[in-house]
């Protein structure tokens, strides 16, 4: 195995980790893990134990803690609160298909109350701590925050007014996935590279 | 008996680890690969990458070690006072522990 | 090992073997866990239970649990003799 493949596999497995975790203890991690690799080159245990470690940091940030974040952390809460708005929100959703409520006013609520303190975050960053304007991240997640929002709050509210109700359901079903693995980056949208004209080709590649 | 307690908690269910993990820098600074290489040698146990940082990452937090400033991609760690104090009430708690049982298993009689 | 050390020093049944184990060690087990390390321990032989009158089991360790337990002390204390001898020597921290 060269190095390089090892390295490239340290880097994919140190990927299960969040981001904010991967800044500050990413680089020392790889390192390791290439270290490891190249002592032994497979092992089931060790995998599974960065996969299962990688998801219970993830899920450590998806607790009620994030409303006790300082305001001038406010990047990080808003990392935190997206998912987990995200995550109810489809939950309660799907939970709330199978039974016909009339209005569940209390799932609206509190999406209406969550997406209020996302905005307030969201205001926040925007007047204090970045005077340039909202970073790309942060639009995006807002945007497709409301998205799911409308849309899932419509089904609600609707449903009885929905003819083909099962197909509508499964539609949005699918869309809320769809915009979840946009947000988090699993599917990405294809573009081509842009060729310089000034640089040749050479054998079929672009020479960078 | 109370500071027992108060170590107890500080430690966590994954006692063993990290008392492993501050006993290994006990013996100097070190980094990720290297603390797993001495405590696979001096305890026989080893230890997996997403435990051990899952460890170093609570054992700073509570002041326990830091983080020794390197120019390395692998980044060396250090017990502090504080540390090696909670380590030292650590490990007299275990040895008390292990004394006992021992002389039970002697039948309260000669000690080995 | 907490639970084979306790009933090294005789039989008991659940409720004297959380008390002892707070005694000695200053840990506390939770009703849960500890029934769940009883099954465990006996499936694995080191440890049986015994017929009695009180409605209460008590517990004591197998030939094969007091060797296994002997195995785990002497390795712990080796174990933690490292960490103490590293402590006196470069901390300088008194026993």
């Amino acid at each position: 195995m060269s190095s390089s493949e090892n390295a490239r596999r340290a880097h994919r497995l140190t990927k299960f980790y969040p981001t904010a975790w991967r800044q500050r203890y990413g680089e020392e991690f790889e390192a390791h893990m290439e270290q490891d690799i190249e002592e032994t080159p497979h092992s089931l245990s060790r995998s599974l134990n960065v996969m299962m470690k990688g998801f219970g940091t993830h899920a450590k940030n998806l607790t009620w803690r994030i409303l006790l974040l300082e305001p001038s952390q406010g990047k990080l809460r808003n990392s935190r609160v997206l998912p987990t708005v995200l995550v109810l929100g489809f939950a309660l959703s799907i939970a709330l298909r199978g039974s016909n409520v009339g209005t569940p006013w209390p799932a609206l609520i509190l999406f209406g109350v969550l997406y209020a303190l996302f905005l307030f975050g969201y205001v926040y960053d925007t007047r204090k701590i970045r005077t340039v304007g909202p970073s790309k991240r942060f639009s995006m997640d807002r945007n497709i925050m409301t998205g799911i929002i409308i849309l899932n709050s419509g089904v609600i509210l609707l449903q009885n007014a929905i003819g083909h109700r099962t197909l509508v359901l499964y539609t949005v079903l699918v869309l809320d996935v769809v915009l979840f693995s946009v947000r988090f980056g699993w599917i990405r949208r294809k573009r081509e590279p842009v060729r310089n004209p000034l640089i040749p080709v050479v054998q079929g590649k672009t020479k960078s | 008996m109370v500071a027992a307690k108060e170590e107890s908690r500080n430690f966590g269910h994954n006692a063993g680890t990290v008392t492993l993990i501050l006993s290994s820098l006990a013996g100097g600074e070190k980094h990720g690969y290297s603390l797993v290489k001495d405590v696979e040698k001096f305890a026989g146990v080893h230890i997996a990458p997403g435990t051990l940082y899952e460890a170093l990452a609570r054992l700073e937090k509570l002041k326990f070690i830091e983080p020794v400033e390197s120019d390395d991609r692998r980044r060396p760690y250090r017990l502090t006072a504080n540390g090696a104090t909670a380590l030292a009430n650590q490990l007299r708690a275990q040895r008390r522990a292990v004394n006992v049982g021992l002389k039970r298993l002697d039948g309260g009689g000669l000690i080995a | 090992m907490l639970i084979l050390a306790s009933l090294a020093g005789g039989e008991k049944h659940g409720y004297a073997l959380v008390k002892d184990v707070e005694h000695f060690a200053d840990v506390h087990i939770a009703p849960g866990t500890l029934y769940e390390a009883l099954a465990r321990l006996q499936t694995q032989k080191l440890i049986e239970s015994i017929v009695s009158d009180d409605r209460r089991r008590p517990y004591r360790l197998t030939a094969l649990g007091e060797s296994v337990l002997s195995e785990c002390l002497h390795a712990q204390r080796r174990v933690t003799d490292v960490g103490m001898r590293r402590l006196r020597h470069v901390w300088r921290v008194a026993q």
